[in-house]
């Protein structure tokens, strides 16, 4: 158990490293650098060249990679925007907690829809109610999340008024007392979150409604029910307890689509978290944020896989044997 | 598969998947003839940002250009991006299976680790990251498409392929000495067949939606080429004024990946016996 444990963390480590290669090969791929995307009348061709050579853009290819990691990795150096003229470590602390506070909210909301939903669908199961609450998940699957966003800013905040467009704060925030405050930001959430959250969690709730109605069919809920439990205890306290905790994990470490959902509403919210400053860097070719925010996210997500696939040893007692996998 | 088309016609949301698919197909053949208009013919001042009339149903754009008439023929690069990524996308997937799962074990691990790695990124940084290397165009978003959407197909397949190296018929071919290609294209492969149609099947619609988002940055279809992400772009400019350049679009977009997705289900529940019903097991992966 513990050496397999200690072969996964290594594995895992492995994995960080290449896919960190991976994206400064990427990133390097593209056409133009950062000092090409300067829009500065005063910079003439000798200027960028010096910028060039104060960057260290003018030394080989893996010259370059090979300080940036070591910079990285021994001394927790992330390197400086080039664009932002900060630390990339800076930019990254500043742009985390918003991302967390999008993510959290949607993670929130989206499971508060969707586990009443699925035990209500399986109550329910096979009405024309149920099947038309399946039908709509289906379409708002399809949707494209990007154009629903703008959909719900034509809506609610050029139509009726009611919400902010874009961004995290009003212009005024600053100068709000704080409950004023608190309220502002989270009239901003409010069509985020949505777009995150809500929008696909009835299709959450199509694995609560199988996941409910497997436990259903097991003995010791036949045995709460023969003891003349009410249907509503039976599921509530019996079926749903054993039937989350796969749904849970899968939600909840499903990181590479919540922080994909980021980047794309962020990119239509003009919300100032990770997935808005990664956009926004790989415009600029600004390199070493491209690398930090591509870093972070691997860390997340491959720490995340280690962590589902912990959960579900611990969990499910046959998936704890044979750590070679190839059966 | 004469038998999966009739079930698809008795199961009512393969009927209308299809429905859905075959009208915008149908729109796209047919936007030569049928289309008001030239779409790409600038219009003049007079016929800018036209609200939906009779004269044109869905309105006009900022340059005169009627909506409906380029909404067919948007189409065209959608399904054709959409439909080109996936087949790339399941050929490297199937090949990457059959390969790790029939292939020497290091060839296994190897090819694995690799899948681990695609799939380390949330798949729209890998796919942002790989679309700005290049000069914007359709044929590369149907590449990305393809480059960042095979890893499932692999695994699926390769666990397929484990399944079956053990079963006495592909054990009997083996002993022949038959070559490697051989026995995974006519032993193996007709087995993995209908799981990778219906892996296919469910991964269009998330295809196309993402093929829309790119273009919607900017990284797809360039003017003069018309697609719907491209066109939802235009109309965010002009949401306030012009609500229908960028509804339209979206909708088209909607109806196509519902269509798409509600056939995959019914595939599904016809090719997979194991799913229960309408949920369950092999799913796409949506942008």
């Amino acid at each position: 158990m513990i050496r397999d444990l200690l072969t996964r963390l290594a594995t895992a480590l492995l994995l960080v490293l290449a896919a960190l290669s991976l994206a400064f090969l990427l990133a390097r791929l593209a056409p133009g650098d950062p000092v090409g995307m300067l829009r500065d009348p005063d910079l003439d061709a000798a200027g960028r060249e010096l910028l060039r050579q104060q960057y260290g853009l003018d030394r080989p290819l893996a010259e370059q990679y090979v300080r940036w990691l070591g910079g990285a990795v021994l001394h927790g150096d992330l390197g400086r925007s080039l664009r932002l003229h900060r630390e990339v470590s800076d930019v990254l602390a500043e742009a985390v907690p918003r991302t967390l506070l999008l993510t959290f909210s949607a993670y929130l909301v989206h499971l508060a829809v969707a586990v009443p939903l699925g035990v209500w669908m399986a109550r329910r199961r096979g009405s024309a109610a149920e099947r038309a609450v399946g039908a709509l998940g289906l379409a708002l699957n399809s949707l494209p999340a990007f154009w629903l966003g703008l959909m719900l800013v034509l809506i609610f905040s050029r139509g009726l008024g009611w919400l902010p467009a874009s961004g995290m704060h009003s212009p005024d925030h600053a100068l709000l007392p704080w409950p004023s405050r608190l309220l502002d930001t989270l009239r901003h959430l409010v069509l985020p979150v949505a777009v995150l959250g809500l929008a696909t969690a009835v299709g959450t709730a199509r694995y609560v409604r199988q996941a409910v109605l497997e436990v259903l069919d097991s003995e010791f809920v036949t045995a709460a029910r023969a003891r003349g439990l009410p249907e509503r205890v039976v599921i509530w306290r019996h079926a749903l307890r054993n039937a989350l905790l796969p749904v849970v994990t899968l939600v909840g470490l499903n990181l590479p689509a919540l922080l994909g959902g980021a980047v794309v509403t962020e990119t239509v919210f003009a919300w100032p978290g990770m997935g808005r400053v990664a956009v926004e860097a790989l415009w600029a070719r600004d390199y070493p944020v491209i690398l930090g925010a591509a870093g972070l996210s691997a860390v997340v997500v491959v720490v995340g896989n280690l962590l589902a696939d912990l959960c579900y040893r611990l969990v499910d007692p046959r998936a704890r044997t044979g750590g070679e996998g190839r059966t | 598969m004469n038998v999966v088309g009739r079930a698809l016609l008795r199961d009512a949301g393969g009927r209308t998947g299809l429905v859905l698919i075959l009208l915008p197909l149908l729109a796209v053949v047919l936007s030569g003839p049928l289309a008001p208009g030239d779409p790409l013919r600038v219009g003049t001042a007079a016929e800018q940002l036209l609200a939906p009339s009779r004269a044109h149903p869905l309105g006009t754009d900022a340059l005169g250009r009627d909506v409906l008439g380029r909404l067919m023929l948007g189409g065209r690069a959608s399904l054709a991006v959409g439909w080109s990524g996936v087949l790339g996308a399941v050929l490297i997937g199937t090949l990457v299976g059959l390969a790790a799962g029939l292939g020497p074990r290091r060839l296994d691990r190897a090819l694995m680790a690799l899948t681990d790695l695609f799939l380390a990124f949330p798949r729209v940084f890998l796919v942002l990251l790989l679309a700005a290397a290049a000069a914007p165009s359709l044929a590369l978003v149907a590449a990305v498409i393809a480059a960042t959407g095979w890893m499932g197909v692999a695994r699926l397949v390769r666990a397929e392929a484990l399944v079956l190296r053990e079963r006495p018929f592909v054990v009997a071919a083996r002993s022949l000495e038959l070559p490697a290609w051989r026995l995974a294209a006519r032993h193996v492969l007709p087995h993995v067949l209908p799981l990778v149609i219906l892996a296919a099947s469910l991964r269009v619609g998330g295809a196309i939606l993402l093929e829309s988002f790119l273009s919607y940055l900017g990284l797809g279809a360039q003017d003069p080429t018309v697609s719907w992400g491209a066109m939802i772009e235009h109309g965010q400019r002009h949401l306030a004024d012009a609500w229908w350049l960028a509804a339209f679009p979206g909708l088209a977009i909607a109806l196509t990946a519902i269509g798409h997705n509600l056939l995959g289900d019914a595939l599904r529940d016809e090719l997979d016996p194991r799913a229960d019903g309408r949920y369950g097991s092999p799913g796409g992966d949506g942008a």
